[in-house]
């Protein structure tokens, strides 16, 4: 468990039984977004939630038709759901983005047909960090061009307690929460399904998991209460402290970025200001991303994309549609600030990285007694 | 995370990089060779200094995963001093047994061995 969340979580169990733990969580979570308590169940984490938001909303709407509409740079919780319903015989259009990792909301508006039920778009990208403009693409589900039938789902598991939230002003129906990111417990999550009917629909989703009628009927199983108790109370810390700490988050990550970039052949990727504070994902020319972190990892943790996709050793998919060269998308880290993440740990990440990026292009054939091509 | 993903003594070649360099390719004695493989992501360029059938310098310069870095320096370490036949049949297999090299990275990293050979090669011609 996050040791944030340990404090006070005995003053929240210690208040009532294990149910009104439940429910004072239950409608802490739903005070932060500005929703009812009865629009947020709880979960295993963000890929359960992905699922059953995906493959639920598939299964409850394929009579309005069959046909999803998601983007390539999406969580593999949501592209491997995605590929799932499509061997089932669902209509999956995968958009790509620019080249700066947003979604263009006009390819958007196009890829919409008469049978698209549910469009799946995360907020902020797990490898890059690139905020997508949610608010637009709900505005633009709701407005007429589309049919009224179709859901929203946001993949929220990076934004949450990141950036500031109200479902009650976006027009998003399904949104995913992952305890861990926000510094709570690993096996906790929640979905918020929002109660507002949309013409055309009864239910939204459809359970996944039967057998007690748990959460309102749509997950069933006994909850988790301490790991509840203690994702409500991780997320109330974060939303407490979220405006200072993406200031001092940002501070950081300037002087990480200047640093770095003072070496050369340091690039950015995805969209400069579209990105949630100290979250970098860099290339460094002539610097192989996996060589990088390894020779990094005694001193400092990086990683060479997501972290949740550690079982493959691949090019990243996201770098790939954004259309990053191999050799680039090779060389990418992703450098996560938070926090436990002091000005001091951030010079010695730029001292080290320093050190280990100068070895490493000094072995490089290509770069050896040259200058670097960019 | 791929923090962990590389073994210790694999970490311990990554970090020191023995031999990295290179060496004056207009010597008569000096023979080298470069690989690359964009997809698999990959740049080797190897230098070996043989005279009288003895690998006297062994250098390289490499652009690859931490598997690819930590290899070429224990090998530059084992190489040198080896004869010519010694190094055309060494087992490379043991070194990543001891390296604790993953099955999979190893077929990648036959593209060493083969490097080897082939300035093996060379040198038996012009000699």
């Amino acid at each position: 468990m996050g040791y944030m969340v340990t404090q006070r979580l005995a003053r929240i169990f210690t208040a009532g039984k294990p149910k009104d733990a439940v429910e004072t969580a239950r409608k802490s979570i739903a005070g932060i977004f500005n929703v009812t308590p009865k629009e947020i169940i709880f979960t295993s984490g963000a890929t359960e939630s992905n699922n059953l938001a995906i493959v639920g909303a598939a299964q409850a709407n394929q009579n309005f038709g069959k046909h999803i509409i998601t983007s390539l740079t999406e969580h593999k919780a949501v592209l491997d759901t995605c590929q799932f319903l499509e061997n089932k015989g669902f209509e999956i259009t995968y958009i790509k983005p620019d080249n700066n990792g947003l979604i263009d909301i006009n390819k958007l508006k196009q890829e919409i047909k008469i049978d698209t039920i549910l469009v799946s778009i995360m907020h902020v990208n797990n490898e890059t960090g690139v905020i997508q403009d949610i608010a637009a693409i709900g505005n633009l589900l709701k407005s007429s061009v589309a049919q009224s039938h179709v859901l929203f789902h946001v993949d929220a598991a990076q934004s949450v307690g990141r950036l500031s939230l109200d479902l009650n002003k976006l027009n998003v129906d399904l949104l995913s929460v992952s305890g861990h990111k926000i510094y709570g417990p690993k096996g906790i999550g929640a979905l918020y399904i929002s109660k507002a009917n949309k013409s055309s629909q009864g239910q939204k989703i459809e359970p996944q998991m039967h057998g007690g009628r748990h959460e309102y009927g749509y997950r069933s199983g006994t909850l988790a209460t301490h790991q509840i108790v203690g994702l409500a109370y991780a997320l109330q810390l974060c939303i407490e402290c979220l405006e200072q700490e993406s200031s001092r988050l940002s501070e950081l990550e300037n002087i990480l970025l200047t640093g770095l970039q003072k070496l050369g052949g340091v690039f950015l990727n995805g969209a400069k200001s579209e990105r949630k504070p100290g979250h970098i994902n860099i290339s460094i020319e002539g610097v192989h991303g996996e060589a990088l972190i390894a020779a990094l990892s005694s001193n400092i943790a990086v990683s060479s994309g997501s972290a949740c996709n550690s079982a493959v050793s691949a090019t990243s998919h996201v770098l790939k549609a954004m259309g990053i060269c191999d050799e680039l998308a090779q060389s990418a880290i992703r450098i996560s600030l938070g926090r436990f993440t002091s000005a001091d740990d951030v010079r010695l990440a730029l001292e080290c990285m320093t050190q280990v990026i100068n070895k490493l292009r000094d072995s490089n054939p290509r770069l050896h007694a040259n200058q670097l091509l960019s | 995370m791929q923090t962990s993903y590389y073994p210790e003594k694999i970490m311990r070649y990554l970090n020191e990089m023995p031999n990295s360099g290179v060496l004056p390719v207009d010597s008569q004695t000096v023979y080298c060779l470069q690989e690359e493989d964009d997809i698999k992501g990959y740049k080797i360029k190897l230098f070996l200094d043989i005279e009288n059938d003895t690998i006297r310098d062994f250098k390289y310069l490499v652009y690859g995963d931490g598997f690819f870095v930590a290899t070429l320096g224990r090998i530059s370490e084992i190489f040198c001093g080896l004869s010519v036949k010694q190094a055309a049949n060494y087992n490379f297999n043991e070194l990543y047994e001891s390296l604790e090299i993953p099955a999979n990275k190893r077929l990648d990293l036959k593209v060493i061995p083969k490097m080897i050979n082939s300035i093996i090669l060379k040198y038996k011609i012009k000699r």
